[in-house]
């Protein structure tokens, strides 16, 4: 020890001004603070002094975490080795691969995060700050383990330089910085952050631990296999409580173990770092909205059938709760505040969790959505309290004045009105008038757009879609239930308005078909559907060869579905999986079902890989090929025997 | 005459000194909505020069008569009958783009800078140098629009005017288009890094620090 002081104190004019290293004394300063405590003290003003500084609140938090890290280390092992079917490997290999597969997210974390720290205080000359020392250990706990490391490293780049330099460094942020950090990727890099193989890592660490992935593993996590879930009940899914608490389950590395969390909490909480009032008001609002939810359980929720207890146990809750919600600089300080703060962070958590189909989790965006209302509760709290005394010492307000309104002439005023609605009411009825032939156009070509490309044709150049439509549309029929043709000719299947036609409801509704002539020569129908995706509707064509069974051609529109999820299923990348599918299984109206990667259908029929991060969209795609296609039935099959003779 | 000191004040000063976004902070909404690829985004910015500019005139035509008490009404009403023909025309004309800015051609009538230019220049300035700040402050606001839409299509989807710019290879190698980029939030931010940007360059605009 004694040495290092020496040398530091050997190099510390360098440093100082006029040294030849001046630019870089607050690095100096960052270290030396670190190793040694400062001799010097503050010369103006008063100051209360205390030994618990930030750097020993700092220390007592990752002390606090690491019964996490080392859970966290044995159980990303563990994971992998049931992945890749040992899972009778001991303990301690185990714990090594973690240890290794860890490792590089901790130094990639640290590296990143500090370097743009040691910059930022170099510019401003500024002190470095321990701020990042519990947040560089909270990134690998809380980032899935299979991120690859650049999106890391651009997250925390991120995180760190516009979730806390430009508001003035540590402790003068808005959001949790390691949150943000999680947050950016979650919304980035969906693909990757969320899904089945986000959690446990498949492929070797360094080398360690390799193997093939066991047939039929699923990583996912239970809340993950919760919200995906389409039976009445939990029943079918591997879920237990216990295995959760324990923390030997898929899910950020961190996150999963109960124990460990509360160990964590314990020391947290005996050593006044963390507020007890954030953390139990967490866990209570938890509860209490878990009770709600479970109160009205019903399966187009599946989450609403966890009880309370298991809600706590799973995902990241619990983490959120001690590590996230207990943060002093983004959390509420007063003391009601604290109350209301935590309160809101649990109900938030569990209220997105359960109902809201395009997050399984909902504890990170419940931590930071509360981060921004923190100041304002606490606003409030500190009004209150104004008020309150203020009515104590019975000063009155001042009484408003009544103002009287400054009167215009209202006839004018009213003249003035009337005129001007009239004469634009006259331009924009004109102006209809003039484009709406156009625009009518417009929208029938997009429609003709749509259905051409389910048999796989687009408008040549220098044709009109209508041409091209009228070339390769041969007939519009109109079908009923039994099969029977009803109706026949030119703009008797386009005319139906599909939006109104799906809730139509009736035995004699009047089904659409085009008949159509492909490029290859032979004749398809082409079915149109309406349903629903996550945020809106969605609509399409599907065009079936002439055994009434292959699927040619589909082609998907949407109005908002979420881009780069979602919104997927209007690519052709998606569409065209649909090619060469059949609807018909063993002579069974089966329909085609969206499912998630690898996984089977529940009907028996052919299934298309689901767009990974968007499982509702896909699930609704399935639903509306299902509800759309079905009435068909009678129409299809008479198609197939057609050909069969 | 046409284009005096304070004409060309009324044209230029938009563009960067008094540039809408950066400076006077209007038009925010609009740009978190219609700048995840620049093609929405130069169309955008076209129509709404083309409101403002003409929203200005008319407003500063009429600018004598208004009642005062109704004067954000008028202004309203004026703007909306504008705004549906744009509408009306991009449908008639350039139906894709019409769908994809259904909603945002709409907000064009809640765009704080119509409401703003037309408050605080056309309502006392003559037709001429209110069509001059109308264009101006159009172009500045078209700008900002395009350089922001352009950093979140790159960085969001890998296109520029969805020609593909980031080669195959970068994909095959790891790289993931950003989906934050495509969401509004980033949107903000790429603005608040271009008004940081921007104030480092202009000290006349820096506040005091106290």
């Amino acid at each position: 020890m004694k040495a290092l002081r020496k040398l530091l104190d050997k190099w510390k004019p360098a440093f100082h001004e006029g040294g030849k290293l001046a630019k870089l004394q607050s690095v100096y300063e960052g270290f030396e603070t670190f190793l040694f405590t400062p001799n010097t003290t503050s010369k103006s003003g008063s100051h209360i002094h205390d030994n618990n500084d930030m750097k020993r609140t700092m220390s007592t938090v990752i002390v606090a975490l690491i019964p996490c890290l080392l859970f966290a280390m044995y159980n990303t092992g563990l994971q992998h080795y049931i992945a890749i079917g040992q899972p009778d490997t001991g303990w301690f290999t185990m714990f090594i691969f973690g240890l290794l597969a860890m490792l590089p997210v901790i130094v990639v974390s640290y590296v990143v995060g500090l370097g743009i720290e040691f910059i930022s205080a170099q510019i401003h000359h500024k002190e470095i700050q321990e701020g990042f020392l519990v947040t560089g250990i909270l990134i690998p706990l809380i980032v899935p383990i299979n991120t690859p490391l650049w999106m890391t490293a651009v997250a925390t780049a991120f995180a760190v330089i516009f979730a806390k330099e430009v508001f003035g460094g540590t402790g003068m942020n808005i959001f949790n910085v390691a949150l943000i950090t999680r947050a950016f990727l979650f919304f980035s890099y969906p693909a990757e952050m969320s899904g089945d193989n986000a959690f446990v890592k498949l492929d070797s660490a360094f080398g360690f631990g390799a193997g093939t992935v066991a047939d039929g593993f699923s990583g996912a996590t239970p809340l993950g296999q919760v919200a995906t879930n389409v039976g009445p009940n939990l029943d079918g899914l591997n879920l237990d409580t216990w295995q959760a608490f324990v923390g030997t389950i898929p899910g950020s590395p961190g996150e999963t173990s109960m124990i460990a969390i509360l160990l964590g909490a314990a020391l947290l909480l005996i050593t006044g770092i963390a507020s007890w009032r954030v953390m139990t008001s967490v866990f209570a609002g938890g509860i209490v909205m878990g009770l709600i939810a479970n109160a009205f359980a019903t399966p187009t929720y599946p989450a609403s059938m966890l009880d309370p207890l298991a809600q706590l146990c799973y995902g990241g809750f619990a983490f959120a709760a001690v590590f996230m919600a207990t943060d002093p600089v983004t959390g509420a300080r007063t003391h009601i505040g604290q109350y209301i703060y935590g309160f809101l962070i649990g109900v938030i958590a569990i209220l997105i969790r359960v109902y809201n189909g395009g997050y399984p989790e909902g504890a990170m965006l419940a931590v930071l959505l509360m981060n921004a209302f923190a100041p304002l509760i606490d606003h409030c709290v500190v009004n209150a309290n104004i008020k309150r005394r203020m009515r104590r010492l019975k000063t009155n307000g001042y009484q408003e004045e009544d103002t009287t309104m400054n009167k215009n002439s209202n006839i004018y005023q009213i003249v003035y009105s009337s005129i001007l609605v009239i004469a634009v009411g006259a331009i924009l009825a004109l102006v209809y008038m003039a484009l709406k032939d156009r625009q009518n156009m417009n929208i029938a070509d997009d429609s003709r757009k749509q259905i051409l490309s389910s048999i796989r044709v687009t408008a040549p150049e220098g044709t009109t879609i209508e041409d091209t439509f009228n070339k390769y549309i041969t007939d519009e029929l109109l079908v009923d239930e039994s099969g029977k043709v009803v109706q026949q000719g030119k703009g008797v299947a386009f005319g139906v308005n599909m939006k109104k036609f799906v809730k139509e409801k009736g035995k004699d509704k009047k089904y659409p078909v085009f008949v159509a002539k492909a490029n290859d020569g032979t004749t398809k129908y082409i079915l149109p559907m309406y349903g629903a995706g996550l945020w809106g509707p969605i609509w399409g064509y599907v065009s079936v060869n002439e055994d009434g069974s292959t699927i040619y051609g589909a082609n998907f529109s949407h109005q908002g579905e979420t881009p780069g999820l979602g919104a997927r299923i209007a690519e052709p990348e998606f569409q065209d999986k649909f090619q060469g599918k059949e609807l018909y299984k063993n002579n069974e109206f089966k329909s085609v079902e969206v499912v998630k990667k690898g996984q089977k259908g529940t009907t028996g029929g052919d299934c298309i890989d689901a767009i990974s991060g968007a499982t509702i969209t896909s699930r609704g795609v399935s639903t509306m090929m299902q509800d759309c296609l079905a009435p068909y039935d009678a129409f299809l099959k008479s198609l197939r025997s057609e050909t069969a003779k | 005459m046409l284009l005096s000191k304070k004409n060309k004040e009324a044209l230029f000063n938009p563009l960067s000194k008094d540039n809408p976004v950066l400076v006077q902070v209007l038009g925010i909404c609009s740009t978190l909505a219609v700048t995840v690829s620049l093609k929405p985004a130069i169309v955008m910015g076209i129509s709404v020069i083309a409101v403002l500019a003409f929203a200005n005139v008319i407003i500063s035509f009429m600018r004598k008569t208004i009642p005062p008490t109704i004067r954000i009404i008028v202004q309203l009403v004026v703007v909306a009958a504008l705004v549906i023909i744009v509408q009306q025309v991009l449908t008639a004309y350039s139906y894709d783009v019409s769908k994809q800015l259904s909603v945002f051609i709409g907000l064009i009538i809640t765009n704080c800078i119509l409401m703003g230019r037309l408050e605080a220049f056309a309502l006392n300035n003559r037709p001429w140098p209110a069509f001059l700040d109308g264009i101006g402050n159009g172009l500045g606001y078209a700008i900002i629009l395009v350089i922001v839409a352009f950093f979140r299509e790159l960085l969001g989807s890998g296109t520029l005017l969805d020609y593909q710019v980031i080669p195959q290879s970068f994909y095959d190698a790891g790289y993931a288009n950003n989906g934050l980029m495509i969401l509004p939030p980033m949107a903000l931010i790429v603005v608040a890094c271009i008004v940081w940007f921007h104030r480092s360059r202009n000290k006349d605009l820096q506040e005091e620090n106290n």
